[in-house]
């Protein structure tokens, strides 16, 4: 293990296109002998993931850069490998190259108080440390950066066509038709610029596998409602991305499956005895001691916002029309009062005491809802604490600050 | 007349109008920002900010505000507004796309909109009264070129008196309003050319009230703005809407189809816009003036200077919080941009 890491280490010392997939190569060895995985599952889960990025990285197959929100279905029923830019940004974070890469996306003029995570993607692309994709989709939600980078990398790792999906901003069945013919005009831009057909049967088995994965995701938040403390929560957050790049693959059904399995066979652990707390927005993907600070207090975080299923099995007869459904009722995309309604739905299941939110240097759209959550949270009876920080990048993180923060909140709550 | 404030230039304001309603753009004041603490957070549109502090503070009384969701920062804004300011909020949904389907959808969004307001007032909206609207605003549409043409031509009012026009435009009914700017370009017609000074076009997004110091420290360090691409200019009423058969589609058209601003799929097309207007103009260079935090805009502005460095065309960016305390920086940072233009 020490020489794989040391390998990994002198590959990322001096980061270039040519060296990631041999990084990738040897991140796979790793996780083969690696014997921290708290549960298999997890380890299924990376390992899926970086040969993703591998078949990413070897240039082999179209890759298509695709945001958090759109529907992978869309590119497994063509046979093209998706690429999260976000999630690229994140992994900068976790293997220290997150200040190089801030610093090549500040030259290129990225504006300094934005998103970090989209930032250090944009920084990679300067870099050039991103594949050369065929075309980027993305939507316009979650916020305004999104498409604003993707064009950006688009254009740097390609040049590629940007395919922007303009997701309404209101639940009506007029947006629904007009999300979903951009889906399927999408995916026909998509097919023309591969040289494939698009083939409505491989489509449907597709948004199948997607349903298949789903009910698999619903019966691990029912394991968790009724076992509250069985899964740590940043491992609960680590099966987030997964929706974005997975759904609509058989290996996506793979990792679901076993993740709901394992939870199941899982021994039985004794419940908190302490506050029981929600997590609202990302953890940092930087090593961090902001749950260890709430254990420590006695409190156990037993469910997050991002963890929550927010959409319903899509009809593999009618595809586009599903998947726009799920695309629009998220809840970033949603006005903050009925983002509310939700998180108290959330709240009652999981029987909490009180929420956490982390608020991200930059997200406009997560910050600025947090007055009018703190207030209809607590109104309900859910009292919210704040912490502040930055997911990618660890420079004045405050710990002690956050620590003493977080001790006097849950405090409050006992 | 009921007041019913807006915020964002794709917001129709002839739709408001044909209700019978005023529609007000607000502005917001700087000193007025600190009331909007708390609210939202210190990392957002210092504009929106302002704008909320002043209805916070009761100095901007409204029957309601119309809120386009256009940006992350004026979606928050609609939910802070509903829960904490008196009054109704209506969001309207703007695509960010221009096609055939997005340029539907949203005519679908401005008949919601005339029907609630409609509800609200108790004034169905006659296909009529928005075509009375239409051609009202037109009117003062074709009135604002001939003003953005003398100016372009070094006629026009000094750049801090003419964003004040504009804000009159966006402010005042059109039944006042209009007078006095026929009055305006019937005296400015005759008027002799400015002070001969180094041409530029200012771009960007909107100007709150106190941000118009910046157009007045460019014209007193020896620059004349000859154009501008701003959402508190030009961008929000050039061009006609085209009355057809159906007003609706004619107003989505016309909203979706004008210059871009930064959130649009199309924003590339802005820099051709502004490659052009500097080449009419004879501009030299190109102040970029955006919001602090506003990232759209921001995230434009690489792109931008890069398409117009190719042109030949110099650019300086400022950012702006309404606040005075830029104007020390802003101008050593403007004097020397004009020295090398």
């Amino acid at each position: 293990m020490a020489f794989l890491d040391a390998l990994r280490g002198a590959l990322l010392a001096n980061p270039r296109l040519g060296l990631v997939a041999p990084a990738l190569q040897v991140e796979l060895l790793r996780l083969r002998l690696d014997r921290s995985y708290a549960w298999r599952s997890q380890r299924l889960l990376q390992e899926t993931a970086v040969r993703l990025g591998l078949r990413a990285y070897r240039g082999r197959e179209p890759v298509v850069f695709t945001s958090i929100m759109v529907p992978p279905e869309l590119l497994y029923a063509l046979g093209l490998v998706p690429f999260g830019v976000e999630v690229a940004g994140a992994v900068t974070s976790m293997l220290g190259l997150a200040s190089q890469c801030l610093a090549a996306a500040e030259r290129a003029w990225a504006p300094a108080d934005s998103c970090s995570v989209l930032r250090a993607a944009l920084g990679g692309a300067e870099l050039g440390l991103l594949p050369r994709p065929l075309a980027a989709v993305c939507t316009s939600c979650p916020c305004d950066s999104t498409a604003k980078v993707y064009a950006h990398v688009a254009r740097q790792a390609g040049p590629a066509p940007l395919l922007l999906l303009d997701v309404p901003y209101e639940q009506s069945p007029d947006a629904v038709a007009y999300l979903a013919e951009q889906l399927a005009a999408a995916t026909a831009t998509l097919a023309e610029l591969a040289g494939r057909k698009l083939e409505p049967a491989r489509l449907a088995e597709a948004v199948r596998l997607s349903n298949e994965a789903r009910r698999h995701v619903l019966a691990v938040m029912a394991q968790r409602r009724a076992r509250p403390g069985l899964l740590a929560s940043s491992d609960a957050l680590g099966f987030v991305y997964p929706w974005s790049l997975f759904l609509g693959s058989p290996a996506g059904v793979a990792v679901f499956r076993s993740y709901a399995e394992e939870l199941a066979e899982a021994p039985a652990r004794p419940a908190p005895e302490g506050p029981r707390l929600m997590w609202l927005h990302f953890m940092p993907f930087y090593a961090h001691e902001l749950v260890a600070a709430l254990e420590g207090a006695g409190a156990a975080v037993v469910c997050e916002e991002m963890t929550q299923l927010y959409w319903d099995e899509a009809d593999p007869a009618q595809p586009f029309v599903g998947l726009a459904r799920r695309c629009i009722s998220h809840f970033l995309n949603v006005p903050t009062e009925e983002r509310i309604e939700r998180l108290l739905a959330v709240a009652r299941d999981y029987q909490v005491d009180g929420a956490v939110h982390f608020s991200h240097h930059g997200c406009r759209q997560s910050q600025g809802a947090l007055r009018v959550m703190r207030d209809g949270l607590a109104a309900a009876g859910v009292p919210l604490m704040e912490v502040e920080g930055d997911l990618i990048d660890p420079r004045g993180r405050g710990e002690g600050q956050h620590r003493t923060r977080l001790e006097a909140f849950v405090e409050t709550l006992a | 007349m009921p007041r019913v404030g807006w915020l964002c230039s794709y917001t129709p304001v002839e739709v408001i109008t044909a209700v019978g309603l005023t529609p007000v753009r607000l502005l917001g004041s700087a000193d007025k920002e600190a009331a909007a603490r708390g609210f939202l957070p210190v990392a957002l549109c210092p504009y929106l900010k302002s704008a909320l502090g002043t209805a916070l503070m009761g100095e901007e009384p409204l029957d309601g505000i119309v809120v386009a969701a256009c940006c992350d920062g004026l979606r928050r804004l609609a939910d802070v507004w509903a829960r904490y300011v008196p009054g109704f909020v209506y969001t309207l949904d703007v695509p960010r796309r221009r096609d055939e389907a997005a340029i539907a959808y949203f005519r679908g969004r401005l008949v919601a909109l005339a029907q609630r307001l409609g509800e609200r007032y108790g004034v169905p909206v006659s296909e009529e009264a928005l075509g009375s609207a239409i051609a009202a605003y037109n009117q003062t549409r074709r009135l604002l070129a001939v003003l953005d043409d003398l100016r372009a031509r070094g006629i026009g009012l000094p750049a801090g008196e003419m964003q004040g026009v504009w804000e009159r435009a966006s402010r005042e009914a059109l039944a006042t309003f209009q007078p006095g700017l026929e009055e305006l370009l019937a005296r400015l017609q005759g008027a002799g050319d400015r002070p001969s000074a180094v041409p530029v076009v200012v771009s960007g997004n909107v100007l709150a009230p106190d941000d118009k110091r910046a157009l007045s420290l460019i014209e007193e360090l020896g620059g004349r703005v000859v154009g501008d691409d701003l959402c508190s200019g030009t961008r929000w009423l050039a061009g006609e809407v085209d009355l057809g058969p159906d007003p609706y589609l004619a107003l989505a058209r016309r909203y979706l189809e004008r210059v871009p601003c930064a959130r649009m799929l199309d924003a590339a097309e802005r820099y051709e816009e502004l490659v052009r207007l500097c080449r009419r103009t004879g501009a030299r260079g190109v102040i970029y003036l955006s919001q602090k935090f506003c990232d759209t805009f921001l995230y434009d502005f690489g792109p931008l200077r890069e398409r117009l460095q190719g042109e030949g065309i110099r650019t300086l960016l400022l950012e702006l919080d309404g606040t005075t305390a830029t104007l020390g920086q802003s101008r050593t940072r403007v004097e020397a941009f004009l020295e090398v233009l």
